[in-house]
């Protein structure tokens, strides 16, 4: 399985750049731009944390995605 | 014989009396002309509202010499040549003493065999009501505006973070490369955040009435999408905007109204769909006209409201005025358009904003 270190779910290109360049070096990650595409990518890679922006738009805020995951990765950050 | 016409004269006299009395307490002006034109009789109120602009009414003039407004005097000819009603016109008159709007009907004076005797003349001063107008449209952009000053601090918190989080990675990357390509993506950023609060200042910032001009609607869609996104994504409401079509024609209208005036229908919409839905954005344009339709699949209006909806101060929600909706309609009225809703219970609403083609 193709696991990775990081899942970031947010609906902003820009803060999705961010976290790319702070995370490029060291980390393995992945990004998504909405809750149904973050827990299907959540579901694949397994990642130790995922990161997630709590207004979401497309339908699924950031607290509905973090309900839907607590066993599938270690941890969940999820920012305002 | 004698008594009976003298009592017919008193009570003539009695009616006559009573007649002036109620036309001269009436708060319209009223002029009645002969066949020829010529000023017959007034009431206390054109005379006052008259003198008070510099024009005095004789009886036995044309009528030319008592009206401050050409189209007025072109309706009393009218009326007495064609027999044409000009009723609920509504003019700006500028004179050297002062600006005030009126409102007024000519009407044909006729006989009992429905022979035009004459012309009446009848007006009313509404400058204060439209002041009033104005100051309840000016409130209302004022509440959206305030509205979406709370909603859209989370839109420019996101690039100012990534801005900021930018700066914090300048300081300690060296390779020139990815440096160079943070200082453009921190350049983007900030006119990220300086287009937001320009949209905002275009909304937020008083409105002067001023002339209709040629606008582009996708346009003013496209400049208040950001403004509204906090509001989509706080109810989680999908936007979707239909790409116009082609050449879409020009509207003859205000932008800054436009923008309130969308911005309260997608607010109401996404107000609607609290457990989250759907709103589309679509334009159609059709022989002489196009217009905009909002289709959101929220709860739907009841059918006993929906008479009542562009009515002032009617309102379903705990705290709102009930003037959103009315202020919206009466700007596209000013505008030359109309603005049409429909609704179904449990399937949701559709609001249509139609404009004439700019020419």
């Amino acid at each position: 399985m193709n696991k990775t270190d990081l899942v970031v779910i947010d609906d902003d290109d820009g803060i999705l750049w961010l976290m790319e360049e702070i995370l490029i070096e060291k980390y393995s990650y992945k990004t998504c731009q909405s809750g149904l595409t973050g827990l299907q990518c959540i579901e694949e890679y397994q990642p130790r944390l995922a990161i997630i922006d709590l207004k979401l738009g497309g339908g699924m805020n950031g607290l509905d995605v973090a309900k839907k995951i607590p066993e599938k990765c270690d941890e969940i950050v999820l920012f305002f | 014989m004698m008594t009976i016409a003298l009592e017919m004269q008193s009570f003539f006299n009695t009616l006559h009396y009573r007649l002036g009395y109620l036309l001269k307490y009436l708060r319209q002006g009223i002029i009645s002309f002969n066949i020829h034109g010529e000023i017959v009789t007034f009431n206390q109120t054109a005379k006052d509202f008259l003198t008070s602009q510099g024009v005095e009414l004789i009886p036995g003039t044309c009528h030319d010499t008592c009206s401050l407004y050409k189209p007025i005097n072109r309706a009393i000819d009218n009326v007495i040549k064609n027999g044409v009603e000009h009723l609920g016109k509504e003019s700006i008159i500028e004179t050297k003493i002062s600006k005030f709007y009126l409102k007024w009907d000519v009407v044909p004076l006729k006989d009992k065999n429905e022979n035009i005797q004459g012309a009446i003349l009848v007006f009313e001063d509404i400058t204060e009501i439209n002041k009033l107008k104005h100051q309840i449209q000016e409130q209302e952009r004022k509440a959206i505006a305030g509205n979406l000053a709370a909603g859209f601090a989370h839109e420019i918190r996101n690039p100012l973070s990534v801005a900021g989080g930018a700066i914090q990675l300048l300081e300690i990357i060296d390779d020139p490369k990815r440096q160079n390509n943070l200082i453009h993506k921190l350049r983007g950023e900030l006119d990220r955040i300086n287009q937001i609060l320009t949209d905002f200042l275009d909304i937020a910032k008083p409105n002067k009435q001023r002339e209709l001009i040629a606008i582009k609607l996708p346009k003013i869609i496209e400049e208040i999408q950001f403004l509204i996104k906090s509001d989509t994504n706080l109810n989680n409401v999908s936007l979707i905007i239909q790409k116009p079509p082609n050449n879409f024609p020009l509207i003859k209208g205000d932008s800054t109204h436009l923008k309130q005036v969308f911005l309260n229908i997608m607010k109401n919409a996404i107000e609607a769909m609290e457990d989250g839905g759907k709103l589309e954005i679509a334009y159609c344009h059709k022989n002489e006209s196009v217009s905009i339709v909002f289709k959101d699949n929220g709860p739907g209006i009841p059918e006993k409201h929906l008479p009542l909806i562009l009515r002032s101060f009617f309102t379903t929600k705990v705290e709102g005025t009930g003037l959103g909706l009315s202020v919206s309609s009466e700007l596209v009225k000013n505008m030359g358009g109309e603005l049409k809703i429909e609704s179904e219970l449990g399937k949701g609403t559709i609001v249509r904003v139609i404009f004439p083609l700019f020419k």
